[in-house]
């Protein structure tokens, strides 16, 4: 799987806000939306900002969780690349059937947002096991990072490095996060570099693209439409960063 | 020439393993991460979440910093070498952040931390103190940038730490004894238990809880923080500039840890990098009163006892922990800065818990030796250096930071002083967790 540059991705966790639901939003965001990230749900999405934390309650509550959930894709046919979203926590003892499935499902990646944090011995064994699988790895980077371990996941052929910008999903704080891009840029050299967290205007994200990310990555501010007014205007606001994504001028000249 | 650094050192960016995020409890509908837009100055915000190694200090500060006395000198200790019987066998130095106005090395972060309120078009600042050293680095700091500044002060040592209360107040600040009846963790707490001595922890809930109640508030923080320990790395940049030898053994006292990181930690990252310091030691000394990292556990706890502010993963004892009343009183958190943690987990940084008692001789030992009486909370340090000087190989080099004087601390000198001529100095007891 190769992602487009510039690209747009919207996450969703998987079977919100229920899972008929689900299917129909994934179909209506389609075309504003080049790849998807997918959540698998947890009981404890431990790094995540509020809105995501609640959506993973939602889905838990009505009774799906965690690898089972994929089979709600199997049935969806969604027509746009996608990547997993788990947590590694969940899976210590059985990170090679959640891999196994992922590439089953046709998954690009998985991504472990708690890898570095809580196992980074285990950075290895996550990538032995994703291309075992046949999957490419992906990897989570805070905005508060070790170089060398930026340098060591651009060393690794990822599918692609996630930035996030904020100290949690949805959370906006005075961070210069275009300075943390530029930065990251430097130190992943040409990886793909995803970002995201709190992205919710369409000028946040050309501005990012302008700074050196390859995608951004929309998460709460869809979600929390779609619960509160509907998946019209969802749409809309994705429709609206991919636009501003793909228009605006990168650093590589391109978009 | 030694100059007073242009760029902090922000140690997150060399760190062998990532450093895990705060967190909010996964049971909250909020977010107490996004509470600390309300909290913190915005520009100290930014300077916690940074991929930057080097941060560049404003002109502004570096301006304050050089009228307040950086940098600070680095003296060789020949009288405590001497003393101590190691003198041509051990080469001991200290650097002495005790020469800075408020007498210790608070001010490195009190002033931008303040000036960055300012920024925010904030009129009040809003800390907790323990010893009193930071409540007075504020206030020192609010005085000269305009800002009015209110300090919840731990009970204890609001009533036995009298000369910097006082200073405090002479300062312009409201100084508030801690649980104080001005908040409702105050009022909560002395309802619970009337004669509460306070702790950090809970000082630290009472001052956020004022600051939420105004936004032309702001907090600032005395420790723990990456931005405030990222502050007080001037300490150990002026040391890399003041060294003549690379040393053997790097010592500092730890109370939240901004002291031993601001004076370790450029040496560190320097090893994490592979630049040097290979054979250094770095060693924390803290208080048995509150010996979070010899006897604390690894974990995601809270930065204060009201869970006010996220968790963060660090060594703790936790946030409940009420230490025993000590006379060094900043060495009383329960907890220690996460990087300091993690290093700590790494086996890069030791750690060594000492009982009031024997650091009061070495502050005894010191103080006649070198002529400048030390803060309770540095005699750690000292004691620390004392016992590593004695037993290290010939040719040894120590170097410990004397992070304050103890001039304001004169009748904790006086109480234990006089308990240690009678050899009756009990450990301090009735730690609650």
């Amino acid at each position: 799987m190769e992602l487009s540059r510039p690209g747009f991705s919207v996450y969703l966790t998987i079977g919100f806000p229920e899972p008929a639901r689900f299917s129909q939003i994934l179909g209506s965001l389609s075309s504003c939306v080049d790849f998807y990230e997918l959540g698998l749900p947890t009981a404890r999405p431990k790094y995540d900002g509020p809105t995501v934390r609640a959506s993973h309650r939602r889905v838990v509550a009505a009774g799906l969780r965690g690898v089972e959930t994929l089979k709600l894709l199997e049935k969806t046919g969604i027509d746009k690349p996608f990547t997993l979203m788990a947590y590694m926590e969940d899976y210590v003892d059985s990170l090679r059937g959640l891999l196994e499935a992922a590439a089953s499902v046709g998954a690009g990646c998985v991504l472990l947002p708690d890898l570095a944090f809580d196992y980074p011995e285990m950075l290895d064994k996550y990538v032995e096991e994703s291309e075992r699988a046949g999957l490419r790895p992906c990897f989570f980077a805070s905005s508060r990072f070790p170089h060398s371990w930026l340098q060591r996941y651009a060393a690794l052929d990822p599918l692609y490095i996630y930035l996030g910008l904020q100290p949690a999903t949805g959370v906006e704080l005075p961070i210069a996060v275009e300075k943390n891009v530029k930065l990251a840029r430097m130190l992943v050299g040409s990886r793909y570099l995803l970002t995201g967290f709190a992205i919710r205007r369409p000028e946040t994200a050309a501005a990012l693209i302008r700074s050196g990310a390859d995608a951004v990555v929309v998460g709460s501010a869809i979600l929390r439409l779609i619960e509160e007014k509907g998946v019209d205007e969802a749409r809309s606001l994705a429709c609206s960063i991919h636009q501003a994504v793909h228009s605006a001028k990168t650093s590589h000249g391109e978009g | 020439m030694v100059d007073v650094p242009r760029y902090w050192y922000n140690i997150v960016a060399d760190l062998p393993v990532p450093l895990p995020p705060l967190l909010d409890p996964l049971e909250d509908e909020d977010s107490r991460i996004a509470l600390l837009v309300k909290i913190l100055p915005s520009r100290l915000i930014d300077e916690e979440y940074t991929l930057s190694r080097l941060i560049p200090i404003p002109e502004r500060v570096r301006e304050a910093y050089r009228k307040a006395g950086r940098p600070t000198p680095l003296i060789r200790a020949e009288g405590l070498e001497k003393a101590i019987g190691v003198h041509g066998r051990a080469r001991i130095y200290y650097k002495y952040e005790g020469v800075l106005p408020t007498g210790s090395h608070k001010l490195n972060t009190a002033v931008p931390q303040v000036y960055y309120a300012l920024l925010d078009g904030a009129e009040e600042v809003a800390t907790e103190t323990g010893a009193g050293q930071w409540g007075l680095a504020v206030s020192m700091a609010a005085a000269m940038l305009g800002l009015k500044a209110t300090v919840f002060m731990t009970r204890s040592s609001y009533e036995k730490k009298k000369p910097r209360r006082i200073a405090m107040q002479a300062l312009g600040a409201t100084v508030h004894p801690s649980p104080s009846t001005v908040t409702e963790a105050g009022r909560r707490a002395l309802r619970e238990r009337p004669d509460h001595p306070g702790s950090l922890g809970l000082a630290i809930t009472e001052a956020i809880e004022y600051v939420l109640e105004n936004p032309r508030r702001r907090y600032v923080a005395g420790s723990v923080l990456e931005s405030v320990v990222t502050h007080q790395t001037v300490i150990g940049q002026e040391l890399l500039q003041q060294l003549p030898e690379e040393p053997d053994y790097m010592i500092a006292c730890v109370g939240g840890g901004s002291n031993m990181a601001g004076f370790t930690y450029p040496a560190l990252g320097m090893r994490l990098r592979g630049e040097g310091f290979d054979k250094t030691q770095f060693i924390a000394a803290e208080s048995t009163a509150a010996p979070r990292l010899s006897k604390g556990t690894y974990r995601y706890d809270g930065l204060d006892t009201g869970l006010v502010l996220p968790l963060a993963r660090m060594y703790s004892l936790g946030k409940d922990y009420v230490p025993p009343p000590i006379h060094a009183a900043g060495l009383r958190y329960h907890g220690a800065a996460p990087s300091l943690s993690l290093l700590r987990k790494l086996g890069l940084v030791e750690a060594a818990a000492y009982s009031q008692e024997e650091v009061f001789e070495a502050a005894r030992i010191f103080a006649r030796a070198e002529a400048i009486l030390p803060a309770p909370e540095s005699t750690h340090a000292i004691k620390a250096a004392i016992d590593v000087a004695r037993r290290a190989e010939p040719g040894s080099v120590i170097v410990f930071n004397l992070s304050g004087h103890g001039l304001m601390d004169i009748d904790a000198y006086e109480k234990i002083s006089s308990r240690i001529v009678d050899g009756q100095v009990p450990e301090p007891a009735n730690a609650r967790r």
